[in-house]
């Protein structure tokens, strides 16, 4: 076990290297556009302040070089300094780390606590009206593209409705508790209503294979009722499969989940990665690329873990 | 399965032929409407004003640049449509010989290929798909190589899978054993085994590159005005005011979005009943 | 004068088809069950038996059937009234199944013990404690080695013959009364089978827990059955008791069965075979159900259902029914 989360680990560090090294490599060639970015629209800048600004941020060296510089400095803890921000990188991801957390991790466990027993009560009656409906209601969730779910959700409910706000994550001047309930509604419903999709529908394959299985019956026959038969034998043995795909989708989550920040205005750090794309601002991409990467990963590794808990047969050699 | 059997059962699949029609004439529509009204979506109305209700010169109103939003819907769905349609191409250009190759002669090959898409699975393809953006500009030949590129492991790990599973397969251990090659063997027995859910998977993939492209074009990563796509059109619409007072200007392209990606989802779902209902995808 | 346990009265099970319509996969039979006894129910596949067999502890799946009629009187009540609370109560305690293939009949992701515990608990409050002890002396009573070890286990652990072990262990867990066997061995490998066998015939000695066998091998019955019941296409075809069925087979079906099996008491150089499959269950045939593969069809068995022909307890469903031993 200590070995294989060892292995595990390696190699996602390993994963993480390539991903940064690659996506370095690729902002090296735009990285020339952002000092133009940086001079300002107004700012006419001599050659020779260019080249100093160039040397300075050892835009003169090979990537490679840069890239392995980057590397030791994020060893040391420097994420560099933004260009657009001009403070530390570190500091401006901390910032925006925990709304993103928060909405997504809000979002999850709502996905999860409706996706499962709808889905579970899909593969108990297959063909039913249940059943029919809430693959409607999955195949919904699953295909329409988030931006459009939050402009019709905007328009409906924060404009028709005048339910709930449309911006931000607080009124100004206003930190309660309530305030930060209000404005979450909106954004978590988005990304719960999403991942409930997937959730329902992998929910409900994995079960409908499960329900057929003979220990069921067993179960049954040993004079358990039919709730305990579902929860503690059908339901038990499927979440390992569940689990798996939901492995697959963090990434996707994490990608939806920055469309809902940036539509929202919510500060968190998928809605600064778009904001750092547009603006070119390298270092703060880095950054936030290699957070990204940590949690996906991170994620991955315990996932598996689960798995391998959850299901006796796994050895980790 | 001949294809006289292969329309005859998919006929039977009510919602893949509702998928299909829809398609088709949304293509219809999309491709000989502009032509034949002589619609221009680039050409300012200024008379007409910005943001103009719906009106009988403007069927569907204008949006911010007094542009007709009928053409560029239209326009934009040329776009779309020819996006969803050819990326998935150029992921199974990429995935189905590396997922062959990864599946087939395990060792090396397997390491390094499903090594490599689980470092792109392992990012959000959206951010990766705008940094790539930001390098080349964007244009639908590009969106559709990125769009491509990003999805090439979703194939590459279906064929993989398949492969793996028709290797078990003792017809295979009788081919090796009648000294056939390789290249026969995977031309000959694994590739038609492989090729029904990779042509399932292609209408899947469809509408998510259909969802990609929007998604993109709505952050401005796309395509831009003056061009049309229904997702540059619908990124009007983080203009708060344009989102609440002229719902005209996004919704229909909002909704054909909607529809499109669930009509090739309906498609995939009646193509994979039509060919093999248990098929791994 | 033996008890009563299950008596069970003009049982009919109706499976809803695709296009609707429905059709008897069990078709009115009776039979009737004493305590401490083994009743076979012998049959091809498709004739009715597990279905039988699922409605007397009312495990039919809602998808494949529901009892349509008749009567299910166990210990004197009537099981078909019973709400599934009641049946709850019944199951496990008082009637126990298992099943075809222990592969696939235990848990994966639970233990051994968790799994028996499980069952003791469905019925009696007992400690952790307590119900560690009841098992491993129920698993030492099955035969397993090492009861301890084993209730650490997974099932993967576990051979096909020890899991059928712990699954006879785990019906017997609250002394039923009744326990269906539905081809318990059939999934096993022969050496094993046996075993299996024999270990059932053994407890039910040392227990008095009566045995519904279900299987498709005649010579299994031989060795184990105190009365037959041979169902054919969901019908009744022969029922006594194994005397009667042994000694004198009248059913034309029961004939072939007989002469199906391998005889070192007989100097036969074939075996017999029976032409053909059970009949599609929307393709039965108007009259006696087993007319188009019975040697001794004659132009009466395709008018209407046999009349029972009895002699004390020995029923026969057929025109033509005669001792005659093959």
């Amino acid at each position: 076990m200590v070995r294989y989360l060892y292995e595990r680990i390696l190699s996602a560090m390993l994963t993480m290297f390539i991903v940064t090294a690659i996506i370095y490599t690729l902002l090296s060639l735009v990285q020339g556009s952002a000092l133009d970015v940086m001079g300002g629209s107004g700012g006419e800048m001599s050659h020779a302040d260019y080249e100093a600004i160039r040397h300075n941020l050892g835009l003169d060296l090979p990537v490679w070089a840069r890239y392995g510089q980057w590397l030791r400095n994020v060893l040391r803890g420097d994420f560099g300094v933004s260009y657009r921000y001009g403070v530390p990188v570190g500091e401006v991801i901390a910032q925006r780390f925990g709304p993103s957390a928060l909405l997504i991790g809000t979002g999850l466990a709502f996905a999860v606590l409706l996706g499962l027993p709808i889905g579970i009560m899909a593969a108990h009656r297959p063909g039913s009206l249940w059943d029919r409906l809430s693959s409607f209601f999955a195949l919904a969730g699953m295909t329409a593209p988030r931006f459009i779910i939050c402009i019709t959700f905007i328009y409906f409910f924060s404009f028709k409705l005048r339910l709930t706000p449309s911006m931000g994550m607080h009124t100004v001047g206003n930190a309660s508790f309530g305030d930060l309930v209000i404005h979450l509604i909106l954004p978590v419903s988005i990304i719960a209503f999403s991942k409930m999709g997937y959730l329902i529908k992998q929910t409900r394959s994995a079960c409908l294979e499960v329900f057929q299985e003979d220990y069921l019956n067993t179960a049954r026959a040993k004079g358990l009722s039919e709730t305990e038969v579902i929860l503690k034998h059908g339901l038990r043995t499927a979440v390992a499969p569940i689990l798996t795909q939901a492995m697959a989708e963090i990434p996707e989550l994490v990608g939806s989940a920055a469309i809902v920040e940036k539509i929202f205005g919510w500060p968190g750090i998928g809605a600064l990665m778009i904001e750092a794309i547009r603006n070119r601002d390298v270092p703060l991409i880095m950054g936030v690329t290699l957070v990204i990467a940590v949690v996906v990963l991170l994620a991955n590794i315990f996932l598996d873990i689960a798995y391998g808990l959850l299901d006796p047969r796994v050895s980790y050699r | 399965m001949n294809s006289s059997e292969f329309w005859k059962k998919f006929r039977t699949s009510k919602s893949a032929v509702i998928g299909l029609s829809f398609l088709l004439l949304e293509a219809l529509a999309v491709y000989l409407l502009p032509a034949l009204f002589r619609m221009d979506p680039v050409a300012s109305d200024v008379q007409a004003g910005f943001f103009a209700a719906p009106s009988a010169s403007h069927l569907l109103g204008t949006d911010g640049a007094a542009r007709d939003l009928l053409a560029r819907t239209l326009y934009g769905g040329q776009v779309s449509l020819l996006v969803g349609v050819a990326a998935p191409f150029i992921s199974v250009l990429l995935g189905l010989p590396l997922g062959l190759a990864a599946g087939y002669y395990r060792g090396m090959a397997e390491t390094v290929i499903m090594r490599a898409s689980d470092v792109f699975m392992s990012f959000p393809s959206v951010l990766l798909s705008m940094i790539l953006l930001s390098i080349i500009s964007p244009s639908p030949g590009t969106l559709i190589a990125v769009i491509g590129i990003m999805d090439w492991p979703v194939i590459a790990k279906l064929v993989y899978g398949n492969v793996l599973s028709i290797r078990e397969k003792e017809y295979i251990d009788g081919a090796v054993s009648i000294g056939r090659t390789d290249f026969e063997i995977l031309s000959h027995e694994i590739l038609p085994g492989v090729l029904s859910p990779v042509f399932v998977s292609i209408s899947f993939r469809s509408g998510g590159a259909i969802l990609q492209e929007s998604g993109l074009s709505f952050l401005g990563a796309g395509i831009r005005p003056p061009q049309a796509s229904w997702g540059s059109i619908i990124s009007a619409a983080q203009d708060l005011s344009v989102l609440t007072r002229t719902p005209w200007v996004w919704a229909p392209s909002g909704l054909l979005i909607v529809l499109t990606i669930m009509s090739f989802q309906f498609l995939g779902q009646g193509l994979r009943d039509t060919l093999d209902p248990k098929m791994k995808l | 004068m033996p008890e009563t346990l299950l008596e069970v009265k003009n049982l009919t099970i109706n499976l809803k088809l695709r296009n609707r319509a429905e059709v008897s996969a069990v078709d009115g039979i009776s039979f009737s069950m004493n305590r401490g006894e083994t009743l076979g129910v012998v049959g091809e596949s498709g004739c009715g038996k597990t279905l039988t067999a699922s409605a007397v502890i009312r495990l039919l799946s809602p998808y494949t059937g529901y009892i349509a009629g008749g009567q299910i009187l166990f210990e004197g009540e009537d099981l078909t009234k019973k709400t599934a609370r009641q049946m709850q109560a019944i199951r496990g305690q008082k009637i126990s199944m298992i099943f075809q293939d222990p592969m696939s009949s235990l848990n994966p992701v639970y233990r051994i013990e968790t799994q028996m515990r499980e069952a003791l608990r469905a019925h009696r409050k007992v400690s952790a404690k307590e119900a560690h002890r009841i098992s491993a002396e129920m698993l030492r009573k099955v035969g397993i080695p090492l009861p301890e070890t084993r209730l650490k286990e997974y099932p993967h652990q576990l051979s096909g013959g020890q899991r059928q072990r712990v699954l006879i262990a785990m019906a017997l867990l609250s002394n039923p009364s009744l326990l269906i066997a539905d081809e318990p061995t059939s999934a096993l490998d022969v050496t094993i089978q046996a075993q299996i066998l024999d270990l059932i015939r053994d407890l039910r000695d040392e227990t008095g827990t009566a045995v519904m066998l279900i299987t498709h091998d005649m010579g299994v019955v031989a060795e184990n059955a105190d009365k037959v019941l041979v169902m054919y296409a969901g019908k009744v075809a022969e029922y006594g008791t194994a005397r009667d069925i042994f000694t004198c087979p009248t059913h034309p079906y029961t004939q072939c069965l007989l002469g199906s099996i391998p005889r070192q008491d007989l100097d036969v150089d074939y075996l017999t075979t029976i032409e053909g499959i059970v009949p599609p269950l929307e393709q039965m045939p108007a009259g006696c159900r087993f007319y188009d593969r019975c040697p001794l069809r004659s132009d009466v068995c395709q008018e209407g259902t046999p009349p029972p022909r009895r002699i004390g307890e020995h029923v026969t469903f057929c025109h033509h029914a005669s001792c005659v031993l093959p």
